[in-house]
């Protein structure tokens, strides 16, 4: 699957996407954990408190849509589904 | 020979007329607030209602075009108003120097919301103001060299709670550079009037993100 990174993850991790392949439907928590084993715990950091649950300030889509309005770290990918993560920019 | 002359060569002579007839309210009298009252100031449109209850400090002089040292104190959107109106063009600006609330009574046949705020809180209420006036807003945020930017239609599409989430991104001081403001401010501008003169390719279902250190321009299509 395609994973594409925004804004300061981008500026983070100099890359714009990962792709990732999948036989199987995988849950994002563990696509999460695939990107943390190339980036060094980047993601992980970045997402979770300590006791991993979400944290504020990064959106996680997959094919347009705010897993929050999904099943959270729980909704199952596929190999031909899109993934973006992106830290919306407040100011104004 | 008209100001307007070279902005007339762009449209049909309907399309020309309806951005002189064009009643806009902009919430917030910041850095996008600022750049996009001047922006649409030049385009002809009729009105310009703008929001904010601030004062102008030191801070905001690095991107708030139109004020400078000597209207640090000063309520924004009176300065605003002042600055505009010195220019003598077509466009009547309406300062309203309030925040926008729950309960705020938007002023009658405005056609666009321009959401110029800096935080999310704020800018879920103004959407529901939109919402509930069947009124299509525009949104924009800025971060630093990133932007972002989308149209909400009423009913039509995901609403800006749904895509953000009712999340709290507010931090404390957020990097800001006037040329990236600016940037992301007159797309945002572009955006208002393609949506009101129901233009092809516009940014309606689409997150446009800007970013200005790679200069990549990227849309995410939303459910």
């Amino acid at each position: 699957m395609h994973i594409k990174f925004f804004s300061l993850i981008k500026l983070d991790l100099k890359k714009s996407n990962e792709t990732i392949r999948i036989d199987n439907k995988k849950t994002v928590k563990e696509i999460i954990r695939i990107l943390d084993s190339r980036y060094d715990g980047y993601f992980s950091e970045k997402l979770y408190d300590d006791d991993n649950n979400m944290l504020t300030g990064t959106i996680i889509m997959v094919n347009g849509e705010n897993i929050h309005h999904l099943n959270g770290l729980n909704t199952e990918v596929e190999d031909n589904d899109g993934m973006v993560l992106f830290p919306p920019s407040a100011g104004g | 020979m008209g100001y307007l002359d070279k902005e007339k060569l762009m449209f049909s002579n309907s399309e020309f007329q309806r951005i002189q007839n064009v009643n806009v309210l902009i919430a917030g009298a910041g850095g996008l607030g600022t750049h996009l009252a001047q922006q649409l100031y030049r385009t002809g449109i009729k009105k310009i209602y703008i929001y904010d209850n601030d004062k102008i400090v030191e801070t905001n002089l690095n991107r708030q075009i139109l004020y400078g040292k000597n209207d640090i104190g000063k309520y924004k959107v009176k300065c605003l108003k002042k600055k505009l109106d010195s220019l003598k063009l077509n466009t009547k600006v309406v300062a309203i120097n309030e925040k926008i609330k729950k309960n705020s009574i938007l002023p009658e046949k405005v056609n666009l919301i321009y959401d110029a705020l800096d935080n999310f809180e704020s800018r879920f209420i103004l959407e529901n103001l939109a919402l509930k006036n069947n009124i299509p807003l525009i949104h924009a945020g800025i971060y630093s060299w990133f932007g972002q930017i989308t149209t909400i239609m009423p009913n039509k599409n995901l609403s800006l709670k749904e895509i953000f989430e009712a999340k709290n991104y507010k931090e404390d001081s957020i990097p800001s550079l006037s040329p990236a403001v600016s940037a992301v401010a007159s797309i945002q501008a572009v955006e208002g009037l393609k949506v009101y003169l129901n233009k092809s390719n516009t940014l309606i279902k689409k997150l446009l993100i800007i970013d200005l250190n790679d200069y990549s321009f990227q849309i995410i299509n939303l459910k």
